[in-house]
């Protein structure tokens, strides 16, 4: 429950985050500082995170890129090439035949152009999806 | 924006302390009073530069559920229903709109993928929606949320 909660909504950014978020819960802040601590000792998440607004840093392309390709060496190269977030190995669907999945973001179109040559010149079969709009932000 | 509140950006990425006065703990390591950094953070979130404060979840967690991608092909006038009902899962963790000819894309967790597609198939009779493609998750090799913070 508790880690729904924090997942969706996070820690309340205010004055006295945690003795807010403690009334939310229903608990008292001591205890809802050592759920956490708890948590954390016990493997079940690693730390406390705040997500940054990426397009307010700088970073104004973002993209889902899909890529074909077997050699997993593939892989480092292409973390190096960008900044990317996330990356994952999904099962391909004949409808969309890729088998990796990085969330890339990018200054520039011109930083975009640049990776997008790079995996030309490595023979990468990928689709770049631009992001429109974070549905979930609003 | 200044010098000081980039310092805080960048410390607050990596870790936001579990702690009865996390400010102060911050403070100690940016070297301004626990209040500023306070008035700092609370003024970057509603200025929009902080999203949230969240957990970092091991990959252990990560890969107690199956996981899937879930990319459909909806209406231009369709898409703020959408959206809202896409959204009002729990399960549900991203929801993107992208240019493409399957312009919703978002991320699924479940038991299971059996569990999964048939929420799936659930979700897209309720909006009508026929075009659509799983991709079921088979390995997540970075989990990640730093960037460079500069200005």
């Amino acid at each position: 429950m508790i880690n729904t909660y924090l997942l969706k909504r996070g820690i309340p950014i205010t004055k006295d985050p945690y003795g807010d978020l403690a009334k939310i819960l229903k608990i008292e802040k001591k205890d809802l500082i050592e759920i956490l601590n708890n948590m954390i000792r016990e493997k079940q998440i690693i730390k406390f995170r705040a997500l940054l607004n990426h397009e307010k840093l700088g970073y104004r392309v973002n993209a889902l890129i899909a890529m074909l390709f077997d050699k997993e060496e593939y892989v480092n190269n292409i973390i190096s090439m960008a900044h990317i977030t996330h990356f994952y190995v999904r099962e391909p669907d004949i409808r969309f035949p890729f088998n990796y999945f990085a969330m890339a973001h990018f200054h520039d179109e011109e930083e975009l152009k640049k990776f997008s040559d790079e995996l030309n010149r490595m023979n990468v079969r990928f689709e770049i999806l631009r992001t429109i709009k974070d549905l979930r932000s609003e | 924006m200044d010098k000081i509140d980039i310092e805080i950006l960048k410390f607050i990425q990596k870790e936001f302390p579990v702690d009865e006065r996390p400010y102060r703990r911050i403070s100690e390591h940016i070297g301004i009073d626990e209040r500023d950094v306070a008035e700092r953070i609370i003024n970057l979130h509603r200025e929009g530069y902080i999203k949230k404060i969240i957990p970092k979840f091991s990959m252990e967690s990560y890969e107690k559920y199956e996981r899937a991608l879930v990319a459909m092909n909806i209406k231009e006038n369709d898409i703020d229903y959408a959206r809202k009902y896409i959204n009002s899962f729990e399960n549900v963790t991203h929801n993107y709109l992208r240019d493409h000819h399957y312009n919703i894309w978002f991320t699924v967790s479940g038991k299971n993928y059996e569990e999964i597609k048939s929420q799936v198939e659930n979700i897209a009779e309720k909006l009508n929606v026929r075009d659509y493609i799983i991709l079921k998750t088979l390995k997540a090799i970075k989990l990640d949320t730093e960037f460079g913070v500069e200005i």
